[in-house]
């Protein structure tokens, strides 16, 4: 019987399997390794990616920030970058501001649309906002330097600058070839006159004025001052050449705020050749007439400096100065020896001088320069907002921040406006409708 | 004289030494990978830890008052973000207070300091609206997670 054998293995033929075998567990392990370094690469860029949103979200935070710490943001901040790269922790942020129409600084208030940026390794996450403003934030008559809630006349005046804006909730009327406005004019109904160097824009939408009950808001938080106890200039008693502020009040106790109320009783009253620091509430007074040299702010930037329940005359003169050592009561001895600029001096007499930056008032106020001498000089100008709810008279030479008037405005002589966008992005507590936001955010 | 056929000595020994090597290698790679993967979960772990406190800081009120918020007794009562001004806890705990099951060698910490809004890379002594919020979590004093965040004035 023949048997077969089957052949014995031959030589180096166990490498094979070894060979196999030695492919398979290598493959294993290097699938294992790259699906470890897989996993942990995916986790990596995980974290990194919500860090690199936290990034984001906080250079959209930098940018609600620098809005809220400057309240004239519009005019200072531009479009463009905010914050290019700045590390913050374990990545990189950027902010870029960008606006619809460009400018951040125009009438209406156009929205703002920030996005911010966060990298964190190779991650990048990019978050977009856009502000849009309520309209409702400020009465739309704060978006004026000069506005009435009537007609407006320009008689022979001059009405600047061009980036000014006058308004009016009826007609504006140039009545003379004397004139001339280079602030855009915008009316309700007709703008007539051929004097207006600036944009007119007729039949605009209506301005949202005051309501006439803020001024007994304000007269609530006031120090009363009594009408009867102010000295007769000219027969009117007369709030004259004096320094009335939160530190130092004349005709009483102060008022930390500054706010201080005058009943007028149905009589006038006179503001002239003063320095005032706060919020003069005016109550039943016919007519108030500020003269003269007067030097006013309001102690805090967007408070209001003076509120009229009646009709304002303005007749300021912002081509001089007041001056500390012209004004004060006449003596024949110990007078500065100048003379006083509008009434003159008695014979043998001369002013006593007035200290108008006595300590507790500096100038400017309230983190300026306080000495105790009499030779200082200010700008007379009013670097706040004017209410009347009457008609008002403007005559001479006036410097302002703003003035709404609740009747008819008439202006003749030199108008110079000042205005900074303070109100609108602050407006003061009854200059904004009820329930206003500052912005709707929408994010993307 | 006929070869005799099988495996000789010398090939056994060589392939037991290549399968020893391999299997060596082999081992080497999945104990990395071990020691990769518990790395990941802890970072895992710990970037979870930092972004949940970070995103209960971020939702609180920043009023801006000068006078600091009394500190209430449990964490779950904070309202204002000031309150997180010493937060340091050991092992990290749940807002309700309730114990998160993390050794003691768990460790969560919360800075705050005031920026500039002008210059975010500037810290200033005083409240400037801009507050930035410093998140770190460590795991037996290595730094395993870090959060940074900015959250400005309510």
């Amino acid at each position: 019987m023949h048997t077969r054998t089957s052949p014995p293995p031959r030589r180096g033929s166990v490498y094979l399997p070894v060979l196999i075998a030695s492919m398979v567990a290598a493959t294993l392990a290097l699938g294992g390794i790259l699906a470890a370094r897989s996993v942990g690469r995916s986790a990596s860029l995980r974290s990194d990616t919500s860090a690199a949103r936290q990034l984001a979200l906080s250079a959209i935070e930098i940018g609600r920030a620098r809005i809220a710490a400057d309240t004239d943001w519009r005019s200072n901040l531009s479009t463009g970058a905010w914050v290019s790269s700045m590390t913050l922790g374990p990545g990189k942020v950027s902010l870029d501001a960008a606006s619809p129409f460009g400018s951040l600084d125009r009438d209406p208030d156009p929205p703002l649309v920030l996005t911010g940026t966060g990298t964190v390794g190779r991650a990048v996450q990019r978050i977009t906002v856009t502000l849009t403003p309520n309209n409702t934030t400020a009465l739309s008559s704060l978006s004026a330097a000069m506005a009435s809630a009537s007609n407006m006349a320009l008689n022979t005046a001059s009405v600047g600058p061009a980036a000014m804006l006058i308004a009016s909730n009826a007609n504006i009327t140039s009545n003379s070839s004397g004139t001339t406005v280079s602030a855009s004019a915008r009316a309700r109904s007709l703008i007539t006159g051929t004097q207006f160097n600036g944009t007119t824009s007729p039949g605009s939408p209506l301005l949202e004025f005051p309501d006439p009950a803020v001024i007994s808001t304000y007269a609530a938080l006031a120090t009363p001052i009594s009408y009867t106890a102010l000295p007769l200039v000219s027969g009117t008693r007369a709030v004259s050449e004096v320094l009335l502020s939160p530190d130092n009040n004349p005709f009483g106790s102060r008022n930390a705020s500054g706010f201080y109320t005058i009943n007028c009783a149905g009589g006038p009253l006179l503001i002239e050749d003063s320095r005032i620091v706060g919020t003069l509430i005016i109550t039943n007074a016919s007519t108030v007439t500020v003269a003269g040299f007067v030097n006013w702010s309001p102690a805090t930037a967007n408070l209001p400096a003076l509120l009229i329940a009646g009709n304002l005359s303005l007749q300021l003169d912002s081509t001089r100065v007041l001056d500390e050592d012209r004004i004060g009561p006449f003596v024949s001895s110990g007078g500065t020896g100048e003379i006083n600029l509008r009434k003159g001096n008695p014979p043998g007499q001369s002013p006593q001088g007035v200290n108008l930056n006595s300590p507790g008032t500096p100038y400017p106020y309230p983190s300026g320069s306080s000495d105790n001498k009499l030779k200082d000089q200010y700008p007379t100008v009013i670097d706040g907002l004017i209410y009347a709810t009457g008609s008002a008279t403007l005559t001479n030479a006036n410097r302002f921040h703003t003035l709404l008037c609740g009747g008819t405005l008439t202006v003749s002589g030199a108008v110079t406006l000042t205005r900074d966008n303070r109100y609108r992005n602050a407006p003061p507590e009854g200059f904004t409708p009820a329930n206003a936001a500052p912005f709707r955010l929408e994010y993307r | 004289m006929r070869q005799t056929r099988g495996f000789s000595l010398v090939e056994s020994m060589l392939a037991v030494l290549v399968l020893s090597l391999i299997a060596v290698l082999a081992m080497e790679a999945a104990g990395n990978s071990a020691r990769v993967q518990k790395t990941l979960v802890d970072k895992q772990l710990a970037d979870r830890l930092a972004d949940s406190l970070l995103a209960e800081i971020t939702s609180k009120s920043y009023p801006g008052a000068t006078t600091p918020a009394a500190l209430p007794t449990t964490r779950g009562s904070y309202t204002r973000i000031d309150q997180y001004a010493a937060f340091d806890e050991s092992p990290p705990t749940f807002r309700s207070g309730e114990n998160a099951n993390l050794a003691a060698t768990w460790r969560r910490t919360v800075e705050l300091s005031f920026i500039d809004p002008a210059d975010p890379t500037r810290t200033v002594p005083t409240d400037s609206g801009l507050r930035r919020i410093s998140i770190t979590v460590l795991r037996d004093s290595t730094v395993l997670s870090q959060r940074v965040a900015l959250r400005g004035r309510d």
